[in-house]
């Protein structure tokens, strides 16, 4: 089972600025985001207060793989998707 | 043991809950919805290529019927497995893909929640467990 290519746009100087959870979901909408130094209000995974954006695009194979290297050197990463969520 | 109490969010109407998984290339944070219907605990297989997973570290090959026919996916043991306070060593998960558009990684099932006696308090967004 291969991933189907997709665009992705990956950041090279890092990140992007700091932004909101909601300005992120207005910059990138309908897409999976990247993001590095996540500010969290809780454990909860949508509880994000901000973050840097690091990668966004519709595939999230291509945003998670642009996100590896910045594992090594960012202790709060995470990828999540801005538009509408469901199960099935 | 004290229960452990753990904060969720609803997003969209599901209930969605934070999860690390652990593989060779290390731990993903991981978004999933709690799903008491789902047997299976669900990971998409992008999570499971970013944690450095291949399909030849499956366990067995599976199909789960669905309202658009018969899907195949595979069973595979994460090195660890964390949510809701609790973690397992060699936790088997169902790889499924969930199609991409859906905005989450997997499903929390019973396969994660069988070992727990819990309680899902829904207007104050807790999921309250203790161990079996």
């Amino acid at each position: 089972m291969l991933p189907t290519p997709a665009s992705v746009a990956v950041f090279a100087d890092a990140a992007t600025a700091p932004m909101s959870w909601a300005e992120i979901c207005v910059a990138y909408p309908d897409q999976w985001v990247g993001l590095v130094d996540v500010d969290k209000g809780s454990d909860a995974p949508y509880d994000v207060r901000g973050a840097r954006v690091v990668s966004h695009g519709a595939s999230p194979w291509e945003v998670l793989r642009a996100l590896r290297p910045f594992r090594e050197h960012h202790a709060s990463v995470r990828h999540l998707f801005t538009g509408v969520i469901r199960s099935r | 043991m004290t229960a452990i109490e753990t904060r969720v969010s609803r997003v969209h109407g599901l209930i969605m809950v934070g999860a690390v998984v652990r593989g060779p290339s290390g731990d993903v944070e991981v978004a999933l919805a709690l799903d008491t219907g789902s047997t299976e605990t669900v990971i998409n297989p992008w999570v499971i290529d970013a944690l450095g997973y291949t399909v030849r570290d499956g366990e067995q090959i599976t199909r789960v019927r669905s309202a658009i026919g018969d899907e195949q996916g595979y069973t595979l043991r994460v090195a660890r497995f964390t949510a809701l306070g609790f973690a397992h060593e060699r936790f088997r998960v169902h790889v499924f893909d969930l199609a991409e558009g859906y905005g989450i990684d997997g499903l929390v099932g019973l396969t994660f929640l069988d070992r727990l006696n819990y309680e899902i308090r829904s207007v104050e967004n807790l999921f309250r467990a203790s161990p079996v």
